[in-house]
């Protein structure tokens, strides 16, 4: 069982709209928690804005993203995308768009927010603090827990029922 | 499968079959506005505010860092939203900081360009103003704003107008957009905008999209509605359109319809309601009065002749009623729509099911429509003959595509006909309410409407109108037949002062473009499509020399000798002031808008808020404080009426441009998710201009192949008007039918307006965007 995940750089140099060539990147190459930070930024205008999709969606397919983004929708490693952390949304394409160009219309000033990188402990064995938001986050699971979690978020431990007994917010 | 994932999955399933729209309000962080691991970042305040785009109103928190926008959050909070946003929503932060934001004034003239110092580029504007006033009267000058116009935005331009040059030259572009629904709403109620609420949406059984893309154009609305489906599967969807969308996938019934048919399918839907015995005769004898009104009254188009007087209009009874819409079987309404007789009855027995709840919905396909306002009352006329009306999940919904055009235009009244608050002009009791509250004598208001937005660029482009000040909005890319005004600007050269925030076909045309600060970067108020007002502070400071637009028009007014008008000083103290004075006009008319000191802690009011009480349903007792009590139902707007509404005999007519031989094809155009209006804003965000980088005509399949098109290919559309290259879109999110073609107009370098017809509805005055004739050239 394999995260799907694509790496942006990668994905942005297939040609506008056209080629399906895109690559998947393997969560085994990218280990460091600080690469998997910098390729999901990519994807994001600041931390809490909607990923845009980082693959081709073939528009006859259009309902389609439950067939790779539901939890044991498929067992095909190729297909099997990260499932929502945000399961009452429905409409996935409301907030996630295909990027159909590189281009820019003109350049950007925005001084994004990005979380950090991992949250504080207050000694070594304490339990990590949640270093982001949980708004539309509700499914730790999906990132943290469990072979579908890319390795470089994965817990140490697996899935107790309450993981915000012991992680609780705050970044100070 | 391993016991872990086997675990997992079970885990993950129970979480995604429990989640409801509802229940996610709070969910992850107990009533936070935004979780607490980001409350807690020293470095990072987060702040109420009204998303900047669309009539829907979604609540967002601000994440500003440094004097800047970091980051915004869906607004748990918000009842509009309960925490969701669109994709536009959350790219706003990108949207204040395009590498070409317009920071200092630029002064334009004998051909040379110069960059200037705020203060003298107004001392500049208002010379000039005033040199063209003394000149060629008070009539000469005029102001043209939108939708996006704040509330204090609005007041002050009206003003600045009425009261102080003394001219009724105020408009906006909301009159391409929502006028239908004003002149809908007024001749069918006698009171502008919706009596009922989104909190509908939880509430009907069946939604009907009238010629609308909701799942695009309103897209956290429609997820509400989604959410009703999802935990009532029996909830029914009905998508009525003249091509397919997202919306139509989401939908369980789609009526393919033939353009202007709509008319004919929604008097269809009226007979049967009549012959089946549906009427719910209670409510109509009670609540009810028929009409009709003269019907040759042309499209509005430049060279047309004279028409009829479109509002001459007499009473009727019943029985005329029902013969008149007896010739609408549904196998007639067929014939000229192309929808099957058996959907239109399937429909109409939808409505005419007295235990199915309904709600039908509409925006710009109603609404841009050479008989805009007779078919808003024709759907309007089907939830009063059912009596479905101002009733939890029962009633009739009209959608506005600005964030302000309600709160603003309609409210505020910066149409020209409009004083604040559902008053008009040519009334002489309004008039002099408003010069009491202006302090100006009664007989300095101009008596008589002037020029509806049509006629005022037909005036700038031959020479009538000498100048203009035009604030947040583009109309060199949206107005209708763009070519013809372009030339004409372009002949006589009137005075044009543009405030905005970025350079636009429309500040390239401006003798004078001024900065403007946008929205957090300001204070103000704006009312989204459920009456709610909303406010929000000034969070950042503007670039440069920028300043709110209501700003510019008080320190224009005050240059011209109209500072008595404008009392306030200082940016917080103008806000309030303008808000406070506004607000006197709605107290006790049934627009009560709420307490400024109210609005700043509320997430919105929906008015008219009594006794800082806010109404859901208006024209119903117990919920509008305005219904008597032992009334049930009061159309209050109708007083002369007997506070009855009135059901509408409005035929069915042709278009006036249809395809033919030469120009084969039917064009619409409109809007897309990714982008606000035209793209002055979103192209500058990355995320969003990657995703829809350029125009382009969606083709049908059948018609791609015909042509030797495939996806991506170069094609030419060709109209009376104009001409326009793109490439095809085949097989994209939408598709119309053969001899249909779809072209977005959010594209500056690719205007789709340069093919459209600026006819439109003679009682409404907006244009229909929705259909002319074009022909297809493969490149």
């Amino acid at each position: 069982m394999r995260a799907a995940c694509v790496v942006p750089a990668l994905l942005l140099a297939v040609s506008c709209g056209g080629g399906s060539d895109l690559a998947l990147y393997d969560p085994g190459a990218l280990t460091s928690r600080a690469q998997l930070l910098d390729a999901r930024r990519e994807t994001r205008a600041y931390d809490g804005a909607p990923p845009v999709i980082p693959h081709e969606v073939d528009a006859r397919g259009r309902q389609n993203c439950n067939s790779c983004h539901t939890p044991g929708a498929t067992d095909n490693p190729a297909r099997v995308g990260p499932p929502r952390s945000h399961p009452a949304w429905g409409d996935c394409r409301q907030c996630h768009v295909e990027q159909l160009a590189r281009d820019r219309f003109t350049g950007s000033n925005l001084d994004a927010l990005w979380w950090p990188a991992s949250g504080s402990r207050l000694y070594s064995s304490a339990p990590p603090t949640i270093p982001h938001a949980l708004q539309n986050r509700q499914l730790c699971e999906v990132c943290h827990i469990g072979e579908q979690a890319p390795l470089a978020l994965r817990a140490s431990h697996g899935p107790r029922d309450n993981c915000t007994q012991c992680h609780v917010g705050g970044t100070r | 499968m391993t016991a872990n994932r086997r675990e997992f999955l079970k885990r993950m399933a129970a979480a995604w079959t429990g989640a409801s729209f509802a229940a996610l309000a709070g969910c992850g962080d107990d009533q936070q506005p935004v979780s607490q691991a980001i409350l807690d970042d020293p470095g990072v305040t987060w702040s109420k505010a009204p998303c900047r785009f669309c009539g829907t109103g979604c609540g967002v928190m601000v994440g500003v860092r440094d004097g800047k926008v970091v980051a915004v959050a869906g607004d748990q909070q918000n009842p509009v939203n309960l925490g969701l946003l669109c994709v536009k929503g959350y790219h706003l932060p990108g949207i204040l900081y395009g590498e070409d934001r317009l920071a200092m004034p630029v002064i334009r003239e004998n051909g040379d360009e110069r960059e200037s110092p705020m203060e003298e580029a107004l001392d500049y504007v208002a010379d000039r103003f005033k040199q063209i006033v003394d000149e060629h009267g008070k009539e000469s000058i005029a102001v043209y704003g939108s939708g996006q116009w704040t509330i204090q935005d609005g007041y002050a331009a009206s003003k600045w107008m009425r009261a102080g040059v003394g001219n009724n030259n105020v408009e906006a572009n909301a009159r391409l957009c929502m006028a239908s629904a004003v002149t809908g709403f007024l001749t069918t109620f006698g009171k502008d905008e919706p009596m009922g609420c989104y909190d509908d949406f939880e509430q009907g059984d069946v939604f009907v999209f009238w010629g609308n893309n909701m799942a695009e154009m309103h897209p956290v609305l429609f997820s509400r509605i989604l959410a009703r489906k999802k935990s009532v599967p029996a909830v029914q969807l009905v998508d009525i359109g003249t091509r397919r969308t997202r919306t139509t996938e989401a939908s369980d019934h789609y009526l393919e319809f033939e353009p202007n048919s709509d008319l004919a399918i929604a008097n269809a839907i009226a007979r049967e309601i009549i012959e089946q015995g549906w009427v719910n005769e209670d409510f109509v004898s009670k609540h009810c009065l028929f009409k009709k009104a003269s019907e040759d009254i042309g499209y509005g188009l430049r060279d047309e002749g004279a028409k009829q007087n479109p509002m001459a209009n007499e009473q009727i009874g019943f029985e005329e009623y029902r013969r008149f819409v007896s010739k609408y079987t549904p196998e007639y309404a067929s014939e000229i729509s192309g929808v099957p007789a058996s959907q239109i009855r399937d429909l109409a027995k939808l409505y005419g099911d007295p235990r199915q709840k309904v709600v039908s919905l509409w925006c710009m396909g109603m609404n841009q429509h050479t008989r805009g306002t007779w078919i808003n009352n024709l759907v309007y006329n089907l939830h009063l003959l059912t009596g479905k009306i101002s009733q939890p999940g029962n009633g009739p919904f009209s959608l506005t595509g600005q964030p302000s055009a309600c709160g603003t235009v309609r409210e505020v009244g910066t149409l020209t006909q409009a004083l604040p608050a559902g008053r008009r002009v040519d009334n002489p009791e309004h008039r002099a309410y408003a010069a009491k509250i202006w302090d100006v004598p009664v007989e300095s208001l101009a008596p008589k409407p002037s020029m509806h937005t049509m006629a005022m660029f037909r005036n700038l482009a031959t020479g009538k109108l000498k100048g203009v000040l035009i604030q947040v909005t583009n109309p060199m890319v949206t107005l209708p037949d763009l070519n013809w005004f372009k030339e004409g600007i372009a002949k006589h050269k009137p005075f044009i002062v543009v405030s905005d925030v970025y350079p636009t076909p429309t500040t390239e045309v401006a003798d004078v473009v001024l900065p403007a600060a946008m929205w957090v970067e300001r204070e103000g108020c704006f009312g989204n499509s459920e009456r709610r007002t909303q406010q929000w502070n000034q969070l950042v400071d503007p670039p440069g020399e920028a300043l709110p637009d209501s700003t510019i028009t008080v320190e224009i007014a005050r240059r011209m000798g109209h500072g008595k008008l404008f009392p306030w000083e200082g940016e917080e103290a103008l806000a309030r002031g303008l808000y406070e004075e506004y607000r006197e006009f709605t107290i006790g008319v049934g627009k009560d808008v709420a307490l400024y000191d109210d609005l700043k802690r509320a997430r919105g009011l929906r008015w008219p808020v009594v006794d800082g009480v806010e109404t859901r349903w208006r024209y119903a007792e117990g919920s509008d404080p305005y219904v008597p009590a032992g009334a049930e139902f009061a159309f209050y707007g109708n007083h002369s009426l007997g506070d009855r509404a009135v059901i509408w005999q409005r035929p069915y007519q042709e278009p006036p441009e249809s395809p033919d031989d030469e120009y084969p094809f039917w064009l619409a155009t409109g809007r897309v998710l990714e982008h606000w209006h035209t793209g002055s804003m979103t192209r500058r965000v990355p995320q969003l201009h990657q995703a829809q980088p350029k125009a382009y005509v969606e083709i049908n399949q059948e018609d791609a192949r015909t042509m030797g098109l495939s996806d991506g290919a170069s094609v030419k559309l060709v109209s009376r008007r104009g001409e326009l290259t793109l490439d095809a879109r085949v097989g994209g999110r939408g598709e119309p039918p053969t001899g249909r073609v779809f072209v977005p107009f959010f594209d500056e370098s690719l205007l789709a307006n340069v093919l459209t017809l600026d006819a439109h509805c003679p009682i409404s005055k907006q244009p229909d965007y929705k259909k002319c004739a074009v022909r297809l050239e493969k490149v």
